[in-house]
């Protein structure tokens, strides 16, 4: 079966876009050809000027190292803290000690878990694992964050807290693409709405809405 | 990275696949010492046959061994026989305790192990006889071969070759087994690092979302690899050297005109040889477990 065809779409550096649309339209699977999870059976699909169905294998770590991922289950290591969760992203990288010691606890700071560093996933509510799963996506400075119905499992007002901490990380100057569902959202914050049905991209509006109703 | 923390992280991590394992962990390692072991035990084997072969290789030489006591008349009488059979070139007297004087030279370090045997020299007193050439050799041991007093006579010529047919056997044979036994052991190391790579598939899977090499995601189960099968060959080594330090022993003692290959530096070599074939091992079978960890 076809889960993608004829999408043609162009994202600048620095925009917040909302991917929309019902379960199975394929919004992950768009995704997973961003950060090159799938590669794309026709077309190209372009990173920064380079083709990832045409990249070679060696080099999808370093274009990874350039895109952050957000899901839904947080994906976070069980067993590590928060700290440890969000270094892990930094050690694979090869980053020092040094540095290390620098970034991680201040990217946690941004996202408001300063005081939390040293608890383990299950000792944290649903929407501070997802902040720290948003502070293990920015900690190695990429230039995308790309998240996949990040507020899925979250009520309305953890959701917003995790909405505003991707709206800020886009204000600094990160790409951000979010795959959602959460109407209430796409219709408040008021940015890039691309709609997806059954693989196609239905509606593509600079600043739109989403539906009616709240969430 | 820093190569220091590359190793720190990769020894780290593969400890922790062992001690989280450790049942299969020790099965690796049983099956790698075992197979190690076979390997060394024909290794040794081969050593000692071709040694024993240059050494018999050596002598264009027929031994006349002579029964104890001999008396003075009959020894001239046979020296004067010996002395007058076409072929020889030259003879020599090796008296008993000249016999046990070469032996404790040979041993060197070892030669407390004669400590036993000072009060009764077992050894025989001897002629070396050296011939002019090797179809000679036969005739000479023929002519001696009923005369009074001679005990036993030694020559070397086609025992040579038998040896020099053993000694391939014994490497043939070796290299044979190994290569079965290493099958299994790269099977069943394979599986234990297998374990390991289910295990932390939550974690490989995050560490390819957030850029980890390939590289640096299998270094630390090769890492486990290696030390499973060093480990092997570490406990195959301890066997081996252990093994054969008692047999060079027993032998000195009982038969000591079998010339052994002394201990060291062989057993330096083995042990060397047999952590290299163990982390080789290891490596081969932790690279069969991860070669699927590649596909993204
Ligand atoms: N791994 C897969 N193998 C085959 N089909 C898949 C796979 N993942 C998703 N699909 C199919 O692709 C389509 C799009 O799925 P998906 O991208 O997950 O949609 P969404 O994220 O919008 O809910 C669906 O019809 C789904 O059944
Ligand atoms: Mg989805």
């Amino acid at each position: 079966m076809v889960a993608l065809s004829g999408v043609n779409l162009r994202v600048e550096r620095g925009e917040f876009v909302f991917l929309v649309g019902a379960s199975g339209a394929g919004k992950s699977t768009l995704l997973k050809l961003l950060y090159r999870e799938e590669t794309a059976t026709r077309g190209q699909i372009l990173f920064n000027g380079r083709n990832l169905g045409r990249l070679h294998p060696s080099l999808v770590p370093h274009v990874r190292r350039k895109i952050g991922v957000v899901f839904q289950d947080c994906k976070l290591l069980p067993n590590k803290t928060a700290l440890e969760n969000v270094a892990f992203a930094l050690e694979v990288t090869g980053a020092s000690g040094r540095e290390i010691r620098r970034r991680v606890p201040a990217v946690l700071e941004l996202v408001g878990l300063s005081n939390r560093l040293r608890a383990c996933p299950h000792e944290l509510s649903s929407g501070e694992q997802q902040r720290v799963a948003l502070a293990r996506a920015i900690v190695n400075n990429p230039a995308a964050v790309i998240a996949d119905e990040p507020t899925g499992n979250l009520d309305p007002d953890t959701a917003w807290g995790i909405v505003g901490l991707l709206d800020e990380i886009n204000r600094r100057g990160r790409t951000v693409i979010m795959a959602t569902h959460a109407q209430g959202i796409v219709n408040r914050l008021n940015r890039r709405v691309v709609a997806l049905v059954e693989g196609r991209i239905n509606r593509d509006d600079r600043q739109g809405g989403y539906g009616h109703g709240p969430f | 990275m820093g190569l220091f923390r590359l190793f720190a992280r990769g020894f780290r991590e593969a400890f922790r696949g062992i001690a989280a394992n450790s049942v299969l962990s020790l099965a690796s390692v049983s099956t790698a010492a075992l197979t190690l072991a076979v390997l060394a035990g024909f290794l040794v084997a081969a050593a000692n046959v071709h040694h024993l072969a240059t050494v018999v290789e050596g002598q264009l030489q027929v031994r006349v061994y002579l029964e104890d006591g001999l008396p003075e008349v009959d020894l001239r009488q046979l020296e004067a026989h010996i002395a007058g059979i076409p072929g020889v070139v030259g003879h020599a007297y090796v008296s008993q305790e000249e016999a046990l004087e070469r032996l404790r030279q040979y041993l060197g370090d070892d030669r407390f192990i004669l400590e036993a045997v000072e009060e009764a020299n077992p050894l025989p007193a001897s002629f070396e006889i050296d011939v002019l050439r090797p179809d000679l050799v036969e005739r000479v041991a023929f002519e001696l071969k009923d005369q009074p007093g001679v005990r036993e006579i030694r020559y070397s010529a086609e025992v040579v070759r038998r040896l020099l047919d053993l000694t391939n056997f014994f490497r043939l044979a070796g290299l044979a087994m190994a290569f079965l036994l290493t099958g299994v052991t790269v099977f069943i190391i394979a599986n234990t690092i297998r374990l390991t790579v289910f295990a932390r598939r939550d974690e490989i899977a995050i560490m390819k979302l957030v850029g980890a090499t390939d590289w640096y995601i299998r270094w630390p189960f090769v890492l486990e690899g290696i030390v499973l099968g060093a480990a092997g060959g570490g406990v195959a080594a301890l066997l081996a050297a252990g093994g054969y330090r008692w047999l060079f022993r027993f032998v000195v003692e009982r038969l000591p005109f079998l010339p052994l290959v002394r201990p060291e530096p062989m057993l330096h070599n083995l042990t060397l040889v047999l952590l290299a074939i163990g982390a080789l091992v290891g490596v081969v079978g932790s690279q069969i477990s991860v070669r699927r960890l590649l596909e993204v």
